[in-house]
């Protein structure tokens, strides 16, 4: 079983705000996985019923990006209480969410899902209906390789 | 299957939505979460903007889904409050550990179902004020180790 307080690395990717996809599009930290076999963004909302964004999944070849490519992921809703989506695959075109306060989007990508040549990866959102959502972007990170005590930073 | 593939293998509770202020009405509880098909619960408190406000994080376990009896349990934590710089996990009391002012920040808090006290089966987590000062943030939680369950996960807050 995996413990995710020892196994994973966790990370503020896109502190919550107010308006979370206003001018977009806003996107999370650019995260290597060099170190690292799968990252799982985990979208939260809150108060915001109206508002709606497309969510897609970049490769990048570095921290700026210079070069950026669309990739397929895997993804899950869940939209009321607890009750989870089934997992989803999307294209490299993503998915809409859906209108509606307090819901929360998980979203997968292997860093065998990467084209070759990229690394790193990010989320992100595009707005589609523009009106406020309160959202944050959680990124965790498994299936390291050996770092030693500390991990390395995964956002430089 | 990778059993580093979350999102097949671990359930996901929105525990404290993320809002404006979410120490307000302090105490402050996520929601209370039912251990009896899940070995580990992880609470990650995430904040955004808010460099004042502070906040103690308790774990309470809970006898039912109602709380009709608590017990605050011991339980491990980490934080990330520099970049994505994690800090050493840090065991604690039941007394809890005290979140630090800044902005964009997470706070990570583990316990084991065989850590719950009295055999209690539920456990939420708990947010007391130490600085009121308005901090944009949430809770959630993360459960690892479930039993057998067959297609659907069964809810764990009902």
């Amino acid at each position: 079983m995996i413990k995710l307080m020892q196994n994973a690395k966790f990370i503020n990717a896109l502190p919550p705000v107010a308006e979370a996809y206003e001018s977009g599009p806003n996107s999370t930290d650019i995260i290597n996985m060099a170190n690292w076999e799968t990252c799982t963004f985990i979208v939260t909302e809150g108060v915001g019923t109206t508002g709606t964004s497309t969510i897609t999944v970049l490769a990048c070849d570095d921290t700026t990006p210079t070069t950026s490519a669309a990739c397929s992921f895997r993804y899950k809703a869940i939209t009321t209480i607890d009750t989870e989506g089934d997992t989803t695959l999307a294209t490299t075109a993503g998915f809409g969410t859906t209108a509606g306060s307090n819901h929360m989007y998980l979203v997968e990508v292997s860093a065998s899902d990467l084209p070759s040549n990229y690394q790193y990866v990010k989320l992100k959102h595009t707005e589609l209906v523009d009106a406020a959502v309160l959202s944050g972007t959680i990124a965790i990170l498994t299936g390291g390789s050996d770092q030693g005590d500390d991990l390395a930073t995964t956002i430089t | 299957m990778s059993e580093h593939n979350l999102l097949q293998r671990c359930k996901y509770v929105k525990g404290l939505d993320p809002v404006a202020d979410y120490t307000a009405g302090d105490p402050v509880y996520t929601d209370i979460i039912k251990m009896g098909n899940w070995e580990t619960a992880t609470f990650f408190v995430y904040k955004g903007v808010g460099t004042t406000g502070t906040a103690t994080i308790t774990l309470q376990a809970c006898d039912d889904n109602e709380a009709s009896n608590t017990s605050n349990v011991g339980f491990r934590y980490s934080s990330n409050t520099a970049t994505d710089v994690i800090g050493d996990l840090t065991t604690v009391t039941s007394a809890g550990v005290l979140i630090s002012a800044g902005s964009s920040q997470i706070w990570a808090a583990t316990v084991d179902a065989s850590e719950l006290t009295n055999s209690y089966k539920f456990v939420r987590l708990a947010l007391n004020e130490t600085d009121s000062t308005a901090v944009l943030g949430g809770v959630m939680c993360i459960l690892t180790g479930g039993s057998d369950q067959g297609d659907d996960l069964a809810t764990v807050i009902a």
